[in-house]
């Protein structure tokens, strides 16, 4: 028999345990609400991954890292330029030896938020964080322009795969004597100089004509070496790592016009003015919340209820609907002529979306590669209706593009125009490469990542293909990280691929496709396309090098083809240019909330 | 009694380690690599091989005893997508809002369900009864995540109470909470109403009535005990489900919980997430299903849940 | 013993008795059976049309040109909805199958061999019960993904959606285990088998004659039931991107693909309407269909279930 007594004190017991539980947890959360609503709320579609800037690679770190430090140089808030900041205009000097040597003077007011002074100390001590081994990431081979870096880097790795193979004790020993020669050898052979607290020299391999651009980048940001070198830790072996706490609220100082107050995990971070910042900036924001809101329809209507302020981009569906029926009064933007709002503000970026062509001759099981004959693949790009994908597929009024670098944005770089869509001429270009009608041709993959609207633009391509050149194509979708990994394998023949410019300069694009590039997912070949590249760097002269830059480009896009572009993306912010001024269309997607102003 | 809580005690490390380790066999073999970003720039091998190694994953087999011996101290890792935050952080933040909404979930769920089940079980073939029915099947008829739209347009634009996408006051937990609790809702109610039936039909409620004690008396002391067991035995299971979150409910009301790591971690290839998730989530239901079993055999006696051979 | 086995044939007689008389069965079922014809006869012609892209018919609302509309891509959606319907029943019933056959394979070997063998097994169980399902799909999914696609030689689709069944069915058959192994340790108590036994049937005889039908009660009952779990499933991996991959249709990615088409700007209302209405009208269907089928075969029912 069932004891009754037991069954209601358990049922008892259990309900008062559920409800403690509800009461503490209620507490806790309670207790970590932050104090009261900033003057700014924005929402970030994707959450924070770090804001370590040796580290950041992703746009919302980057964006929310540029509010917290300054470098020598900065991005304007237009976005195509690059300006002294933390740094006096840089004197340039031409190196006997073939090299060239920057001089930057630290500007007098350049202070860190607890007071200290910022000195060329505090960029030595942050760059070669950046480039040392155990904390080096995607972007440290830019460092690799200055003198001395790549051999530097080399010698470590080698010093640390000796003292790995070394027994115990010796190796502690060893490590110990490794270090201090490192940092001798650092000094010495580096291109890195600070003859004064406020002077920095770099000495660069050979002319880089848009170094100013890199330095302007966030893995060249100082850091505050008092706070943040006391979280560092050597392996066995002789590698630095950090303790990532030293990036949490209140741990260290920084340069920039905020500060960061709050950091709760995956719900977003709150920004704080730095009072001690170099330049006035009485009508920014005093606090800022940055929101990490994952789901696009959510963010929407956080901004409808009045929740947020500003959205840094609109994802959603109906996002072409919205661009459509609004009516953008900020210049530059692309969306003129709705009639129902005006806070919906649409504009191009620096960025394509483009098909990567397999140019391997044999692909990965072995079989040989249809699309080794710059012939087909010339074909394939003919044979992309990119009006229709934009008309009807993205529909957010994305440029079609034929060409790589987005045109027209960049000074001193002609305007490209590349293969555009014709039935005619890729039928004949697949003829010409001697894919007869007789024999049937071969059936052609095309791998995509199964996120936002790429199934939907390579089943339109697909279907292209298939109409216009009688292909038969296999669509292989994969989710994001699968597809990474197929195709930094070059496992497969089309693949979706997009590029963000790094720096406002064509390069950023073109180096890409040079051979051997960690990025070339083409596997493209071309010592012709390598020596123009390379050509064109080495001209003084802006125009002339403009003009080079672009022969190279145009052999890329409508001779050999190891990229197909579609479209270059266009961003969508939605925001009331009544309630917060000074908001500039950044093609590059930057942010700064130091020019901005909130009206109540 | 004692004996079995031992059981229990001393089973709980050894799950875990198995869970452990046939989780880290799947996590190796799955492909994709966790330090290529998506959309970022690729990175060298070299600087692959750095990272790999500050996290103690040069290769497989250290990884899995690294990782093992930093559990003893109570480190579940450091997070490889969220490069700055612990694992430890991130469960720390995230599992006391799964809780709060998981708990409120199964409290709406219980409470629902028990009060529907009664009703109908009393006025079997009713209306009551009709409509218990339809509340148990669209629970688990619908999908949430449509459900968790409609109630996030429903009650923030076309009726315009309840705020969006915060977490901030005990407002935000209503919607969530209310979404998670259907599916439970509809299990409860199911067998409350089963449990209820038969007690009602049993010959010590007739007893009960023939001795002349009130309705209300007869149900709740008398039959709803009986009918109660099978309730609490799914309450294990389904509390732990509801605390440790989930990704629909979590996305659509965009609540910082844990049920967004599940997914967001093996989608990142986040091994040391994946794992600290695992292991947490493995502890809590398993912690919870031990003592929904040891209350069951204290309440009945003659219960031997689970196959337990205690 | 033939009489001892046909003994069960009695109450399932009665058994169906009780589901015909029981009201939601007499409507759930005719509707169902309606739905599965429609998706599996309708899905031949289905597949080619529901592919053909037409961008200047996109987002066509419902109309005598399309009965329920085209989708972004202007595709027909009555077709998608039909050939993803019978996709989605395929997957769904296909992983019902496969999680039943493992349950009562796993629990039925479990009972019968005891002892040690007994206890591994079920151990193996709990230790699955212990991990959180759905990071066990997605990893499933990702992990045989690259796996089966080069050790079959199916096509791609076919792979697809074969690893998606193994994923949902891979899950689902532990309750199936614990139930069977319960019910299996009842029976084998019971005389009739020891009489079996005594008189030298084999293991597999005893179990193929004697308790596979006591058994078919409860394995009607659960594969009723599991289908719809298994199609919600599938739906759920949909919205997370990870389901039945494009162009294929399911009625998941469907739904998931409606939700984000119906919003406060603009609301292409037939892209949720449809294919959301028809999975759940079938889930609430078959959850009719199994509950009766519970109620009927099994009255007192499984209530840790």
């Amino acid at each position: 028999m069932l004891s009754l007594h037991r069954i209601r004190a358990g049922i008892q017991l259990a309900l008062l345990l559920v409800l403690a539980m509800v009461v503490a947890c209620g507490l806790l959360w309670l207790g970590s609400a932050p104090p009261d609503a900033a003057e700014l709320s924005i929402v970030e579609g994707v959450s924070i991954a770090t804001l370590d800037p040796a580290e950041v690679s992703w746009l919302q770190d980057i964006r929310i890292v540029s509010q917290l430090y300054e470098g020598l140089y900065a991005p304007d808030p237009r976005g195509m330029e690059s300006h002294p900041a933390c740094s006096e205009p840089a004197e340039r000097l031409e190196l006997p030896a073939g090299g060239v040597r920057y001089r930057f003077r630290i500007r007098a007011g350049s202070v860190w938020s607890d007071g200290s002074p910022v000195t060329a100390d505090d960029f030595l001590f942050a760059w070669r964080r950046a480039l040392e081994p155990g904390t080096a990431r995607d972007y440290s081979f830019f460092f690799h322009h200055i003198r001395g870096v790549a051999e530097y880097v080399d010698w470590r790795h080698r010093e640390i795969e000796r003292i790995r193979e070394l027994p115990h004790s010796n190796g502690i020993v060893e490590r110990h004597a490794h270090l201090r020669d490192a940092d001798l050898h650092f000094a010495e052979t580096v291109g890195l100089r600070a003859p004064d607290p406020r002077t920095l020299d770099v000495e660069l391999v050979r002319p880089i004509p848009y170094f100013l651009h890199l330095v302007s980048l966030p893995v060249f940001l100082p850091l505050h070496r008092a706070t943040v070198e006391p979280h560092r830790r050597i392996s066995d072996a002789g590698l630095f790592y950090y303790d990532p706490q030293w990036t949490k609220p209140g741990r260290t100082a920084y340069n920039g016009p905020y500060i960061l107050d709050h950091w709760r995990f995956k719900r977003g971070l709150r920004l704080r003015r730095n009072e001690r910042f170099r330049a006035a900036t009485p009508d920014a924001p005093q606090t800022v919340d940055v929101l990490d809101v994952n789901d696009t329809n959510t963010a929407w209507l956080m901004y409808e209820t009045g929740r947020a302020d500003w959205l840094l981009s609109i994802d959603t569906s109906f996002v072409s609907q919205l661009v459509r029926i609004a009516d953008s009064p900020l210049p530059g933007a692309i969306n003129t002529g709705g009639t129902i709002r005006r806070d919906i503000h649409s504009f191009e970026t620096f960025g394509t979306y483009f098909f990567n062509v397999n140019c391997r001759p044999t692909l990965n099981d072995g079989s040989p590669n249809p699309f080794a004959d710059p012939r087909v693949r010339r074909a394939v790009s003919l044979a992309i209706d990119r009006e229709a994908i934009c008309r009807d597929v993205t529909r957010r009024g994305e440029p079609p593009a034929t060409t790589l670098v987005p045109p027209k944005m960049l000074p001193d770089y002609p305007t490209l125009s590349g293969l555009s869509f014709s039935p005619t001429a890729a039928r004949a270009a697949l003829d010409d490469a001697g894919w007869t009608a007789g024999k049937p041709p071969p059936e052609i993959t095309i791998l995509y990542s199964t996120d936002a609207n790429h199934p939907l633009i390579a089943q339109a391509v697909a279907s292209m293909l298939t109409r216009h050149l009688g292909l038969r194509t296999r669509l292989i979708g994969k989710e994001p990280r699968s597809y990474r990994a197929d195709k930094q394998r070059h496992d497969f023949m089309l693949a979706r691929g997009a590029w963000f410019g790094d720096y406002p300069d064509p390069c950023t694009f073109l180096e890409i496709f040079r051979t051997g590039d960690g990025n070339n997912d083409s596997a493209y070949d071309d010592p012709v396309y390598d020596d123009l590249l390379r050509r064109a760097n080495e001209c003084d002269d802006p125009a002339e090098r403009g003009r080079r830059l672009a022969d190279a480009e145009h052999r890329l896009i409508t001779e050999t083809v190891p990229a197909i572009p579609l479209f270059h993306f266009v961003n969508t912010y939605a925001l009331d240019p009544h309630v917060i001024a000074g908001v500039q269309l950044n093609p590059r997607l930057l942010v700064q909330l130091r020019s901005i102003a909130v009206k109540p | 009694m004692i004996r079995r809580i031992a059981t229990r005690l001393i089973q709980l490390p050894l799950l875990l380690f198995v869970i452990y380790s046939l989780t880290f066999l799947m996590i190796v073999a799955v492909p994709g690599n966790p330090f290529q970003r998506d959309g970022g720039r690729a990175i060298s091998p070299v600087v692959e091989q750095a990272l790999r190694e500050r996290y103690g994953m040069q290769d497989n087999l250290a990884f899995y005893g690294r990782y093992l011996q930093r559990l003893f101290h109570g480190d579940l890792g450091r997070s490889l997508q969220y490069e700055n935050w612990s694992c430890n952080e991130i469960i720390a933040a995230s599992l006391p809002v799964s809780i709060t909404v998981g708990l409120t979930a199964i409290a709406i769920a219980t409470l629902g369900g028990v009060t529907l089940g009664i009703l109908a079980a009393i006025y079997r073939h009713g209306a009551c009864d009709a409509f218990a029915l339809f509340v148990s099947i669209l629970g688990v008829s619908v999908p949430t995540f449509v459900i968790g739209a409609g109630l996030l347009v429903l009650f923030s634009v076309t009726l315009p109470v309840l705020p969006v996408g915060t977490w901030d006051s005990p407002l935000d937990l209503v919607r969530p909470a209310v979404t998670l609790s259907l599916v439970p809702l509809a299990y409860i109610l199911r067998l409350t109403r089963l449990g209820m039936i038969e007690a009602l039909q049993s010959d010590y409620v007739r007893t009960a009535r023939a001795k002349g004690l009130s309705e209300s008396t007869v149900i709740f002391r008398h039959a709803l005990p009986n009918a109660m067991p099978p309730v609490l035995a799914y309450l294990g299971p389904a509390s732990a489900a509801a605390m440790t979150g989930s990704f629909v409910i979590e996305r659509v009301f965009n609540i910082p919980g844990m049920g967004l790591h599940f997914v967001n971690s093996v989608l990142n290839r986040d091994q040391m997430l994946i794992l600290a998730c695992v292991l947490v989530y493995s502890a809590i239901l398993i912690t919870l299903n031990a003592v929904v079993d040891v209350a069951h055999a204290w309440i009945d006696p003659r219960i031997r849940v689970g196959g337990a051979r205690a | 013993m033939t009489a001892m086995s046909s003994g069960t044939a009695a109450p399932r007689a009665s058994a169906t008795r009780r589901l015909l008389r029981s009201r939601r069965t007499t409507v759930a079922s005719p509707i169902l059976l309606g739905i599965i014809v429609v998706c599996f006869i309708g899905a031949w012609p289905a597949v080619k049309r529901s592919d053909v892209t037409s961008l200047s018919n996109a987002r066509m609302p419902p109309g005598a040109q399309a009965w329920f509309g085209t989708d972004l891509l202007g595709r027909s959606l009555a077709a998608r909805c039909i050939l993803g319907g019978a996709i989605s029943l395929a997957v769904g019933i296909a992983a019902a199958i496969f999680s039943v056959g493992l349950g009562v394979v796993w629990g039925s070997v479990a009972a019968m061999a005891g002892g040690r063998v007994d206890a591994i097994m079920m151990r193996i169980v709990d230790v699955l019960f212990g991990l959180p399902y759905i990071l066990l799909v997605i990893l499933l999914k990702i992990g045989l993904e690259g796996l089966l696609r080069l050790r079959l030689g199916l096509g791609h689709h076919a792979t697809d959606l074969v690893i998606l069944m193994l994923a949902i069915g891979g899950v689902s058959w532990l309750t199936m285990a614990r139930v069977i192994r319960a019910r299996m340790l009842t029976l084998l108590a019971a005389p009739f088998i020891e009489a079996a036994r005594a008189i030298g049937v084999s293991p597999i005889g005893v179990w193929r004659r004697h308790l596979l039908p006591n058994l078919l009660d409860t394995i009607i009952v659960y594969a009723a039931l599991t289908v719809p779990q298994a199609i919600l499933q599938e739906s759920f991996l949909s919205f997370l991107g990870i389901g039945v991959a494009p162009p294929l249709p399911s009625w998941g990615n469907l739904a998931a693909d409606g939700v984000a088409a119906v919003n406060t700007i603009e609301s292409f209302w037939w892209m949720l309407v449809f294919p959301c209405g028809l999975l759940s009208l079938t889930l609430l269907c078959m959850n009719a269909l199994g509950e009766g089928l519970r109620d009927a075969l099994d009255p007192r029912g499984d209530r840790r279930a």
